[in-house]
């Protein structure tokens, strides 16, 4: 039904009978429905306790005049109400005064059908624009409301799914031959950085690993890729055989997602072992001061089928450190040759360069989000680590 | 906008935009998946504009490699310092032809 077919129920405030007999019998015949109040405080009752689109009120009226009326009317009700002063010509004060009061309309003493059926079609436009307006607040409202639960709950889910992600990675401290700490800063609450450290017979591995892109899809598939490193390596297989598998299962995973990553061993008695699968090449920072990069590596995994992965021999003597980090270190703004000074100059912070180093990239991006996700992994030999 | 130049089976991809990121990394791949038809054998990248690659702009160019028929060739020319290194860390430099300029590639390709 359109407003337009709705009787339009008007309030006459009118303290003389006759007056306002006439005004109901013209408002009937154009399709009102119309009710009558004889003062001011009856009509702010009924305005109360009902509701009505138009209020025809005098002016002059024992107690309460209509603009007193109008001001009052204005104050108690939340709705709009289009309010029509009933005025004599040449009132121009009072028309001024009315319309600060809150009138919309002025009728002019005696009233004609033809006057009152003019100003009754444009208090209908404004009352149809006006339930226009606020239904579309009410719906603008509602969506508005609907947007920010749904916000609350990717924001609620993006948590608990970031702690699932941290509850993963190895806590800092000591796994069997290897002392470690680390610093890991998603761009959002979770991303495709990841690592681990875990004990495997008298030796002791670790990985990194970095899947493309960030976010969610890189998060999820991040979490996939951990635990079956993890998997691997629990089962017994050499670097080589852990990044050969996870390249092959990748691979054949529909898109173009791939992932850098790093795999050592530490044996004991033995040199390091070490494969880089396109991840940015570790720091090797000597306890003499001295900081290198160790190169030897090749190709991502999940990049192509025939890759093949070669693990290398690193020398870490006691008191040296492995600095692994993901290319989101050089994305907030610190180049190779800083990162080499930075590692140097840290030589004798022994794992806790992790921390620093993470500190120091939150400065240089001056406490903003980093736009990639960050992960730092420090290693050294527990037993004889210089602390 | 990257734009693609097809001569015969070669396309030549003038990469925009310094930075090949997640948010450049869309357009790219439109740009790419449209341009290079099957008819393309030969593909080559002009990078000179490119001051960064991300890990999803190095999935978008592997990508390209990978949707050419077997015999098929991808050279890049005139990568910037940062993108080379990218590509020395990724061990992608033993299988991508490289060259300093556009016209050096393109004398490579037969042209």
């Amino acid at each position: 039904m359109s407003a337009a077919e709705i009787p339009l129920r008007v309030l006459v405030v009118e303290d003389d009978d006759i007056a306002a007999d006439y005004l109901c019998v013209l408002l009937d015949e154009l399709g009102c429905s119309a009710s009558v109040a004889t003062n001011g405080e009856e009509a702010l009752a009924i305005l109360r306790k009902s509701r009505f689109d138009i209020m025809l009120t005098d002016w002059m009226m024992p107690k309460m005049d209509g603009i007193e009326l109008i001001r009052q009317a204005r104050e108690a009700l939340q709705h709009y109400l289009h309010v029509v002063l009933l005025t004599a010509p040449g009132e121009e004060r009072t028309m001024r005064t009315a319309l600060e009061a809150g009138a919309d309309d002025f009728l002019y003493k005696p009233i004609s059908p033809t006057q009152l059926q003019l100003g009754l079609a444009t208090a209908r436009r404004v009352l149809e624009l006006q339930q226009r307006l606020e239904r579309r607040n009410r719906a603008l409202a509602e969506s508005t409301r609907r947007v920010r639960a749904a916000y609350r709950q990717l924001k609620r889910d993006l948590e608990a799914a970031g702690s699932m992600q941290r509850s993963l990675i190895t806590p800092d401290g000591t796994t069997g031959l290897v002392s470690h700490a680390s610093f890991l800063q998603p761009s959002i609450e979770i991303g495709g950085d990841s690592f681990g450290v875990l004990p495997l017979g008298e030796a002791t591995f670790f990985f990194a690993l970095d899947v493309s892109g960030h976010g969610v899809p890189a998060a999820l598939n991040s979490f996939a890729i951990h635990q079956r490193v993890v998997q691997l390596a629990a089962a017994g297989a050499g670097l080589a055989e852990i990044a050969g598998e996870i390249n092959r299962e990748l691979v054949r995973q529909p898109g173009d997602s791939y992932a850098t990553a790093l795999f050592g061993l530490v044996s004991p008695g033995t040199e390091m072992t070490l494969l880089r699968a396109g991840h940015p090449p570790p720091v090797i920072i000597r306890s003499s001061g001295a900081a290198e990069f160790a190169e030897a590596g090749g190709l991502p995994i999940g990049m192509f089928e025939a890759a093949e992965f070669e693990p290398c021999s690193i020398d870490l003597r006691t008191g040296d450190l492995l600095l692994c980090y993901s290319d989101g270190v050089m994305e907030s703004g610190m180049g190779e040759e800083d990162l080499l000074a930075f590692a140097a100059a840290e030589h004798e912070s022994g794992v806790s360069v992790a921390g620093r180093l993470g500190a120091e990239l939150t400065r240089l991006r001056t406490g903003t989000a980093p736009p990639d996700d960050i992960s730092v992994l420090a290693i050294a030999q527990a037993s004889k680590e210089k602390e | 906008m990257t734009t693609v130049d097809t001569q015969g089976d070669l396309a030549i991809v003038h990469v925009a935009g310094d930075r090949l990121d997640a948010a450049a990394t869309a357009a790219f791949k439109q740009a790419t998946t449209e341009g290079i038809g099957a008819g393309t054998a030969k593909v080559l990248l002009d990078l000179s504009a490119v001051q960064f690659v991300d890990s999803t702009g190095l999935g978008a160019i592997v990508a390209i490699m990978k949707r050419l028929p077997a015999s098929g060739v991808l050279v890049l020319a005139a990568a910037r310092q940062p993108v080379r290194r990218l590509l020395q860390i990724t061990g992608l430099d033993r299988l991508f032809r490289q060259f300093d300029t556009v016209e050096e590639a393109l004398a490579d390709l037969g042209r």
